[in-house]
């Protein structure tokens, strides 16, 4: 792995700047032809249900006199029975969602690599302290905690804040743990080695070395992350400890709807084919940032 | 060897008091569990009230209360319960119905994953990685109960298609069960075979990937190469060396997310309505019994703390650069 | 871009299959089964045959009598251990229970006296007969002053008794009373077997008698192993199923069926795929539109869709200062439109909703009438005129009360995963809105906590479902007496308590719905509640099923299961 950081390391042990390499990602994203359609398309979800929502003459949370009434140009996605236009409320949905997912990947995803390297990089007793609280957090499964935790924080306003911070209090230490395993295997090869005998520090040789090197595990497991965020979102909806209504997430439209798939089948299908698409994007998007991080990729097969 | 499992045991200890105390703190902070009987209609009297909280010990204070029920643990109690079910009577044999469930999850997964992983890997950008890829990011991409509920549906249409009850969509054996050893064997794995396919369906996918992931990484590490420019075969460089080093990070992955299974048995055995540890914990939160959430968490955690330790040792074996600390 | 085509072509393939779905409102009902409520879907059964009935919870304690079981239990109780009486589906019929008794009747007023005469061939099913013993047991255990530590549901009525005696080899069973009690026909509802409650360690000390109800009869870890009724238990697996099997020793109308199932399915979404797959036979869940529509959509299922007594009501919490100005609640229960209300909710697949409007009695029973006065009628312009007379005022949106202080934000709960409550409160905030008053939608994940005003989990208006007994002044004392157990919005009147311990005593039904209108009607002058509608019931079943009918009451579609069988 240490042959392919191709541009030349400074004789005091730093990495080159960071610009050229970079470039160097963007353009084999970009080449990713179903990422880059996936990151626009997500992009533009994400001002569909920003935007547009605010924009879309009816608002989520107004009742309008049309009760279960199937997709028209009125409503493109129908309404429910009490006459809520659901495409406000899967616009609504989208932003609840997406908010819950990128918060909980970004928090999970930066705390958790950190974690994951500095305890690897030290080993010893450090090692051993910092991974025991992991496990310590890696113990209490999801949705059982946030089950518990849903009956005082889940009914209140922020409600979705706080899964969101439940649901990543309970997955960074997946990255840490990733993180932290190939730290061990990394730490023994010349270029840390290197740094080391040149006197970089750790965080020195963390943010230049390590994280870079194990960048693309941490994008594949926070891609995984930002999945499993809206899915876990839905997951809570279902057994009833997720968002609360009048507030509303695509999980929760799903949830509520469940029974609706043979007799309103719009109510079930738009807000589930959101999530399907949101979380496809994400995964693609990952997928296509982890090529082009990954170095390796030999230029001949493609 | 020994000395490391004996001292990762030991850590064991000081992690579940830690992480039992602090999840003592958080369920008893989470209700009153006498609101649902102070709410009955016609009303409870006073005295049954106090008995009641006596026999919940709520009079204790929490200190006190964590550890009575701490040092009931080694005999065997496991603290009253707010129904007045016997709580250790009651958890094992659901224990038993959520493990068969998540093992058969986890053997079909895994397999699954291994292949779809390793072919996707082997012949990468070819038409089968593609196909791989896109089922892999779908279900990746599927909320666990919709793909159940939509599963069930289609099982009950080739149920009336056939004009017979292969697959069932209610509990985990039919009641009265069946007669004879063939018709029981066929009732269970009727009853079986959905919940099985989504729960495995939620890992296959990540893992699959995972895997993928891990074989192309591996495949161009040096010592492959170096390996492949020595003559040896490719089948046999790719199953001796390439996929024994994938494996290594699969292990962590794989007993990480048995957390993640029993979470995901909450959901499924909730559709199957099945009365495993996922009904207990829901139904368990929902009544505010304190000290079922708290025999289900310690439980749970005990299972996921073993299973990691087994994932380091396995870690230690398959891979021998790295040194146990 | 794409994605917008794509959604437009989905939307258009959507609207295709919506449209074959079926009509918009009310659905498809060729499968609905009208009748007469005490006789629908009678018919002759063949014999043998098993039908399995889903119970929504788990069994947790089996005795009937006990204070802290859910509905479940007293569902499988009715076809095993028998009563005095029996509420009919017609939600108004107290029945004798023909088959343990001969009689019941009240032979005096002053003192009142009770006279029960035993149908001389009842049994338990280990042959001992049914006597005065049984029904004495019931009374030692339901007295606080034999029994201090009894967990009983209710001890109504047995504290107001004087003597129970058995004569005629305790075939004949005479109460009176010191005090007359106007809802004796929910007494002993149903007896305890006294010979097995001496197994169970009723010695005749207050001691044994409390273990043997409080522990005996709950069979923790077992199930009951006697039975007075058609069916006698085989099996029970706790969380699975109840597997009862027909009586040998049943002396009633013979049962044709083998085996009688209740099966544990706690999530309601999940019954009818189960009905479809024939796993179960008989549902009774909450309907909700899109479960009424799969109902309808099976073919070989039938459905009964009729009102029960459970009612939907707006409950105000009066220990909350801003509650507690009868003007301003007057003013919002008059502005909220209960006929809006029904038609987003339960108006859509139950065609005979209608605003409930009475606290107490629903249409179905003689005592029923119109007490709301302008309450529920969605009288914006009448709610804004209550309101400005008592010097409140309008600014910007905002109501301010007549000491210059603007309304604060109220807090509504419902129990949450209730969509239909949670379009009430919408509609409620909604109306709210209009008044100059902000409504705060919040769920609660415990009636209990909520109504005993815990932390967190207060309320200064519940929409809830009120529990509906047959046995109305006895009930209803509890929950609008001043202080009772059940006055869960801490309402007090003097003349109510007044009038409510008259229709207790009272013994004349039409006298005791003279008292209990008054009741309602004080209730409305000081603006406490808003009923809204009764909630319907649903009973989905094979079609092949006969005499299985919905029992909107306590006793619950089993109330008649000796007679269920399948079709000729």
């Amino acid at each position: 792995m240490v042959e392919i950081v191709q541009t030349p390391v400074g004789p005091d042990g730093d990495a080159p700047v960071a610009t050229p390499r970079w470039r160097l990602v963007v353009r084999r994203f970009l080449r990713h032809r179903l990422a880059t359609i996936s990151l626009v398309v997500f992009v533009l979800l994400v001002l569909l249900a920003f935007v547009g929502g605010e924009l879309w003459h009816y608002r989520y949370d107004v009742f309008t006199p049309d009760n279960s009434q199937p997709p028209s140009a009125e409503h493109p996605f129908g309404t429910d029975a009490t006459g809520y236009d659901l495409l406000a409320q899967v616009l609504r949905g989208t932003q609840r969602s997406i908010e819950i997912a990128l918060f909980v990947a970004a928090v999970s995803g930066v705390f958790g690599s950190v974690w994951g390297a500095v305890a690897g990089l030290h080993g010893g007793k450090v090692d051993t302290l910092m991974m025991r609280v992991a496990d310590l957090v890696l113990i209490f499964p999801a949705i059982a905690v946030a089950a518990v935790l849903a009956n005082n924080v889940g009914a209140t306003s922020q409600g979705w804040l706080l899964i969101g911070l439940v649901l990543a209090a309970l997955t960074w230490p997946y990255v840490a743990r990733l993180v932290r395993g190939l730290v061990l295997s990394l730490r023994e090869r010349e270029f840390i080695a290197a740094a080391r005998t040149f006197g970089a520090g750790s965080w020195r040789i963390i943010f230049r070395h390590v994280l870079p090197n194990a960048m693309g595990t941490i994008i594949v497991a926070v891609t995984i992350i930002v999945a499993v965020a809206i899915l876990a979102e839905t997951a809570l909806s279902f057994i009833g400890f997720g968002v609360r209504p009048p507030d509303t997430s695509l999980g929760l439209l799903v949830s509520q709807n469940q029974t609706a798939v043979s007799t309103r089948p719009w109510l079930f299908y738009f807000p589930g084919l959101f999530i399907v698409v949101i979380a496809l994007c994400v995964n693609f998007i990952g997928d296509g940032l982890r090529d082009a991080f990954d170095n390796t990729r030999s230029r001949s097969r493609r | 060897m020994l000395v490391y499992v004996l001292r990762r045991l030991l850590h064991m200890v000081p992690i579940v008091l830690v992480g039992s105390f602090v999840t003592f703190v958080m369920v008893s902070a989470s209700g009153d569990p006498l609101g649902d009987l102070k709410a009955k209609q016609p009303p409870v009297s006073q005295a049954v009230l106090d008995a009641e909280a006596h026999r919940m010990r709520l009079d204790q204070p929490l200190l006190e209360r964590y550890w009575h029920w701490l040092s009931g643990i080694p005999a065997g109690d496991w603290g009253p319960s707010v129904k007045r079910i016997d709580i250790g009577a009651e958890i094992w044999p659901r224990l038993l119905v959520s493990a068969r469930l998540v093992a058969l999850a986890v053997l079909v997964a895994l397999l699954l994953a291994l292949v779809v992983g390793v072919v996707s890997a082997v012949k990468r950008y070819s038409a089968v990685d593609y196909v791989f890829s896109a089922v892999g990011f779908l279900l990746l991409s599927m909320p666990a109960f919709w793909f159940a509920v939509l599963l069930k549906q289609q099982a009950i249409e080739v149920n009336q298609a056939t004009g017979t009850t292969l697959v069932y969509t209610v509990g985990d054996a039919s009641i009265p069960p069946p007669a004879g050893f063939w018709p029981t064997v066929l009732d269970v794995l009727g009853h079986i075979v959905l919940p099985t396919i989504v729960l495995a369906m939620t890992s296959f996918a990540p893992w699959s990937r995972f895997v993928r992931s891990s074989m192309i990484e591996v495949q161009q590490s040096d010592y492959v190469r170096l390996a492949r420019a020595k003559g040896i075969k490719r089948r046999t460089v790719l199953l001796r060396h390439a996929l024994r080093t994938a494996l290594v990070p699969l292990t962590t992955v794989v007993a990480l997310d048995l957390a993640v299974l029993f979470s995901g048995a909450v959901i499924t055995e909730t559709v199957f309505q099945w009365r495993g540890m996922g009904s207990f914990l829901l139904s368990s939160v929902r009544d505010k019994d304190i000290y079922a959430v708290m025999a289900w968490l310690l439980l749970v955690s005990v299972i996921v703390v073993v299973f990691n330790l087994v994932a380091d040792l396995l870690y230690a074996v398959l891979d021998r650069r790295v040194r146990l600390g | 871009m794409n994605r917008r085509t794509m959604s437009g072509v989905l939307a258009v393939a959507l609207a295709v299959t919506a449209c074959s779905a079926g009509p918009p409102s009310g659905g498809d009902t060729s499968n609905l089964v009208r009748g007469e409520a005490n006789s629908v879907n009678a018919g002759t059964a063949k014999q043998g045959g098993t039908i399995t009935y889903v119970l929504e919870r788990n069994i947790l304690n089996w005795n009937p009598l006990g204070a802290d079981i859910g509905v479940a239990t007293q569902l499988v109780a009715d076809v095993y251990d028998p009563g005095a009486f029996v509420s009919l589906p017609d939600l108004k019929t107290i029945e004798l229970n023909d088959d343990l008794l001969v009689s019941a009747e009240q032979t005096s007023e002053s003192p009142q006296t009770l006279v029960y005469r035993i149908n001389p061939a009842a049994v338990w099913n280990d042959g001992t007969p049914i006597t005065a013993a049984d029904f004495d047991y019931v009374r030692r255990a339901s007295d606080p002053r034999t029994c201090p530590t009894c967990e009983v549901a209710s001890t109504m009525g047995y504290e107001n008794m004087a003597s129970l005696t058995g004569t005629d080899d305790g075939r004949t069973v005479t109460v009176v009373f010191d005090k007359p009690y106007g809802d004796w026909k929910s007494l002993f509802g149903p007896i305890l077997p006294a010979h097995v409650a001496r197994k169970l360690g009723d010695d005749g000390t207050p001691e044994g008698l409390a273990k043997s109800f409080n522990e005996g009869f709950r069979y923790q870890d077992s199930f009951p192993d006697w039975s007075g009724g058609p069916f006698m238990f085989a099996s029970w697996e706790t969380n699975q199923a109840a597997t009862l099997v027909p009586n040998p020793k049943w002396w009633g109308k013979p049962v044709t069926l083998e085996r009688l199932v209740f099966r544990v399915v706690t999530d309601t979404s999940q019954e009818v795929p189960a009905l479809q797959n024939d796993e179960v036979q008989i549902i009774n869940p909450d309907p909700q539109v899109d479960l009424l529509r799969n109902v309808q959509a099976l073919g070989d299922v039938k459905y009964q869709l009729v009102q029960g007594l459970r009612k939907q009501m707006v409950l105000p919490n009066l220990n909350n200062p801003s509650m507690q100005d009868p003007v301003l609640r007057r003013a919002l229960f008059t502005a909220v439109d209960v006929e809006q209300t029904i038609g987003k909710t339960v108006g859509q697949f139950s065609s005979d909703a209608t605003p409930l409007r009475n606290r107490i009695y629903v249409p179905q029973q003689p005592g029923y009438q119109d007490n709301l006065g302008t309450l529920g009628t969605g009288d914006l312009a009448k709610a804004t005129s209550i309101l400005t007379d008592a010097g409140y005022r309008i600014e910007d949106g905002k109501l301010i009360d007549p000491r210059g202080t603007p309304v604060p934000t109220l807090t509504m709960r419902y129990i949450q995963n209730n969509q239909v409550l949670q379009t009430v409160c919408q509609l409620f905030a909604d109306t709210a809105k209009k008044l100059g008053v902000t409504v705060d939608v919040q769920t609660t994940d415990s009636i209990g906590a909520t109504v005993t005003h815990q932390a967190g989990k207060d309320f200064d208006l519940f929409a809830m479902g009120w529990i509906g007994q047959t046995f109305v002044a006895s009930q209803y004392s509890q929950a609008f007496k001043t202080k009772a157990g059940l006055n869960f919005g801490g309402y007090s009147n003097p003349v109510v308590d007044d009038l409510l311990a008259k229709a207790l005593g009272a013994t004349d039904e039409s006298k005791v719905a003279e008292y209990l209108n008054g009741v309602d009607a004080q209730l409305t002058e000081d603006a406490y509640i808003l009923p809204l509608y009764q909630v319907p019931d649903l009973l989905a079943y094979k079609a092949n099923l006969v005499n299985v009918r919905a029992n909107g009451t306590y006793y619950g579609p089993p109330y008649n299961a000796g007679e269920w069988g399948i079709a000729e």
